[in-house]
């Protein structure tokens, strides 16, 4: 018999499946993306610029950066909650890993945004 | 002072999983920690990207900065160590997906699985970086 979970932000059971479909999603974007900035490192400013401003590359890279950042916010609780035990502010750690994850996915967008359009 | 310490120690509720220390490392342990510390690695790691895409943003002074970076040997050394661990993460994450569908989970074939990770994970770092320079 299952024992209801006391975990006191709820079920564990949507944190589970929502890592693994981020997961599923993550990876072919990741493949893509990894082969599409394989050569942009050795390209100068202005071919390096439109070639990410291209939608076919601007598209594929947002997706990964929103899915593959919100995966490792998912990876990085459980990390902290295995860890870091409660009262040496594992809550609050993992707040901090929250907001500093969705700044950097907010301002890659912004950026990646900006070199679009 | 000794008992105050030891009391301290004691009063923790619960142990934390899982328990590095006194866990014998083995092929399989070694691999679960390295999924943890290469998915750690490669959050921290989507700073370094969304810098770059920064400097691209900010024009041509940032951008040959950020490009001076990479192109240093430091720079690559990092970037190696990114790819590395970007191929291991995706690859066991595979393994781990397998598991979830109920597939692999005996003992001989979590090892086989754990060595073909390995195995793939050298092979497809270097085509990533011999087909890149």
């Amino acid at each position: 018999m299952v024992r209801k979970s006391k975990n006191p932000h709820g079920s564990a059971v949507p944190h589970w499946k929502w890592q693994r479909l981020s997961a599923i999603v993550t990876l072919p974007l990741m493949v893509y993306c990894v082969y599409l900035l394989g050569g942009v490192a050795t390209l100068d400013y202005v071919a390096a610029r439109s070639f990410i401003a291209a939608p076919s590359a601007a598209v594929p890279l947002a997706a990964l950066i929103a899915v593959g950042i919100y995966h490792a916010a998912l990876g990085v609780q459980v990390i902290i909650e295995d860890y870091v035990p409660l009262a040496s502010g594992r809550n609050g750690l993992i707040m901090f890993a929250r907001v500093a994850l969705g700044g950097i996915a907010l301002v890659s967008l912004v950026a990646l945004a900006r070199i679009t359009f | 002072m000794i008992v105050a310490l030891l009391g301290a120690v004691m009063a923790k509720p619960r142990p934390l999983s899982p328990h590095l220390q006194i866990y014998r490392p083995q092929l399989t342990s070694i691999m679960s920690i390295s999924h943890r510390a290469t998915g750690a690695a490669l959050a921290a790691g989507t700073l370094l990207l969304c810098l770059w895409l920064v400097a691209l943003a900010a024009g041509d002074v940032w951008y040959s900065m950020a490009a001076t970076v990479i192109g240093h040997p430091i720079g690559i050394f990092i970037l190696f160590g990114y790819s590395v661990a970007l191929v291991y993460h995706a690859l066991n994450g595979v393994r781990h997906l397998t598991w979830d569908r109920g597939i692999g989970l005996t003992i001989p074939a979590v090892y086989r699985s754990g060595q073909i990770v390995l195995l793939l994970t050298i092979v497809i770092t270097a085509l990533i970086w011999a087909v890149w320079l």
